[in-house]
């Protein structure tokens, strides 16, 4: 698929996925898309950086990822998906 | 308005930096097991020792012998059961588990784990094969995927949590020259391992018809860390949802049979416990299932299968070549591999610009902890002599630490039982299947002739 370049101005306008209501970093929604994950790997490791999955793409992005489809999430204090909650 | 937009990912990274020393798990395996380590160095330098606390059941020969064994230390068990909640409740706590659902399923954890422990005891437990690794895997795959169990204890069954403590605990029982003299080793080996299995993955992978980003999540995990490898690098890249499953299905497949198969084989073949135990670190995917095999390995000779080599020369061969010579490069190969995805490959629906910046923040951080632990107790025993070290730090600081590993452990292999629901892994089909294994039998061979043959006689040595 070809897809749109993240660009300079989209990267310094803040249009990366951390910040965009598409993307769902907890370490719960991680666990749950992939299954088996706990049995030899963690959502809470180093290694997972903070990605997460882009409900809008179907992708397993890096939060510094970025794109036109961008759309910005509440604020902090709402955003579930960007500082995590704990699981219910 | 362009102020609110620039303020927002700034702040959001500030929170992330601060934050990530007490959201990750990394870090709260470098907090427990240092912490412990420096609690133990305490009470050693003041006339005092952490064995009583660090309690292990003791050889038997009948049954009656061990529950009484048990029953004179209950005390000690429910002690270090009141340390082991404490601590590890802290860190669950802080990283978003709630602890009415840890604890009592880490209760369930421990208990068992004493009876697993127990029953390694026995003096005939390594004529029936009943090595405290195995069965614990055994017996959590039969619970987990016969559904005994509700579904909230998986809050309590963190492989990667126990793992990685026990793992920052392991540092503190190798001297630090150790890591410096067969370090190099273990990173050319590894590397010459990691390097050709990736390629091996990502080249079959592709003629296949793979993906690229898939093939490259199936290479690292591989080639690298197993499932850590292939989420971190599926992140790196921007895989389709859909792919990392796909490697994780695989490795956890390979990893529970190389379990088996690598210590029988090695026993069959009679190598050494430091060539056994680098063996498996450079052909066993993840950490935790690569220790459950060294531990084993160990446990031969343990319990006096004739094996050259001491049973902890297994574990530290593997942790050298796991630890030091795949896991710490993990960062490295997502952002090489990110750069080749956003410059090289198609194009997906979202993109990003590489940053160096991410070689550290995938960086594998309990492995500070594994080295500080080995720092700290180099420093403690450096004017030490042989004599002391043997009639005063065994017994009374590097044993007990031992002690806590090899719980930290058990809670990891029962925990990785525990959790391998077979039926809910995602289906990874034939095409994967063969560029995985493709990438299992050169890291089994290439791995075996390298360990045994190329640098045989420094491992041998360990």
């Amino acid at each position: 698929m070809r897809g749109v370049r993240l660009k300079r101005q989209d990267e310094e306008a803040g249009r990366r996925c951390a910040t965009c209501r598409h993307f769902d970093n907890s370490t719960a929604t991680f666990e749950r898309t992939f299954p088996g994950l706990a049995s030899f790997g963690s959502a809470a490791a180093s290694v997972r950086d903070r990605d997460g999955i882009c409900t809008l793409h179907q992708l397993h992005l890096a939060a510094r990822s970025g794109c036109e489809s961008h759309e910005r999430a509440p604020a902090p204090e709402q955003a579930s998906s960007i500082f995590p909650l704990p699981p219910p | 308005m362009s102020t609110h937009v620039h303020a927002l990912p700034r702040d959001l990274q500030r929170s992330s930096n601060r934050n990530e020393l007490f959201s990750k798990e990394d870090w709260w395996a470098v907090w427990l097991g240092l912490g412990l380590t420096l609690i133990a160095v305490g009470l050693f330098l003041n006339g005092s020792s952490l064995r009583w606390l660090a309690v292990v059941p003791g050889k038997w020969s009948a049954v009656p012998d061990a529950i009484a064994d048990i029953r004179a230390s209950w005390m000690r068990y429910v002690a270090l059961f009141a340390l082991w909640a404490l601590l590890l409740g802290a860190g669950a706590r802080a990283l978003g588990w709630r602890l009415r659902q840890f604890l009592p399923a880490f209760a369930f954890v421990y208990a068992v784990s004493v009876l697993i422990f127990a029953l390694g005891q026995w003096k005939q437990a390594d004529h029936y094969n009943l090595e405290p690794p195995l069965v614990a895997l055994l017996l959590g795959l039969l619970i987990s995927n016969t559904n005994v169990l509700p579904r909230w204890m998986d809050a309590g069954f963190r492989v990667e949590y126990y793992v990685k403590t026990g793992i920052v605990l392991l540092g503190a029982t190798l001297p630090f020259t150790l890591i410096v003299w067969a370090g190099p080793v273990a990173i050319l080996q590894a590397s010459i391992v990691s390097v050709a299995t990736f390629g091996i993955i990502y080249f079959v992978a592709t003629r296949l018809g793979l993906d690229r980003r898939l093939a490259a999540t199936l290479g690292a995990g591989g080639a690298i860390c197993g499932v850590s490898g292939a989420i971190a690098v599926a992140g790196a890249v921007g895989a389709r949802k859909q792919d990392a499953p796909i490697a994780i299905t695989l490795v956890i497949f390979w990893a529970v049979v190389m379990i088996f198969v690598l210590p029988l084989v090695a026993r069959s073949l009679g190598l050494s416990t430091g060539i056994a135990g680098a063996w498996i670190g450079t052909s066993e995917f993840a950490d935790a299932a690569g220790l459950a095999a060294a531990q084993t390995y160990g446990g031969y000779v343990a319990h006096g299968a004739p094996i050259s080599g001491s049973p902890d020369a297994a574990l530290s061969a593997f942790t050298l070549m796991k630890v030091i010579g795949r896991d710490v490069w993990i960062g490295i190969w997502a952002f090489v591999l990110s750069i080749l995805a956003t410059t090289r490959w198609e194009r997906t629906s979202a993109d990003r610009r590489p940053d160096a910046g991410e070689i550290w923040r995938r960086f594998p951080k309990f492995v500070v902890g594994f080295l500080l632990a080995s720092l700290i107790i180099t420093w403690v025993t450096a004017s030490v002599s042989y004599a002391q070290f043997k009639s005063s730090i065994t017994p009374d600081l590097v044993g007990p630490i031992k002690n806590l590993r090899t719980w930290a452990f058990i809670f990891c292999f029962l925990s990785i039982g525990l959790t391998t629901r077979l039926r809910e892994l995602a289906t990874a089909g034939w095409k994967p299947f063969w560029a995985f294994s493709s990438g299992v039998l050169l890291n089994v061979v290439l791995g075996f002739i390298l360990s045994a043959l190329v640098f045989g006689a420094y491992w041998s040595r360990l």
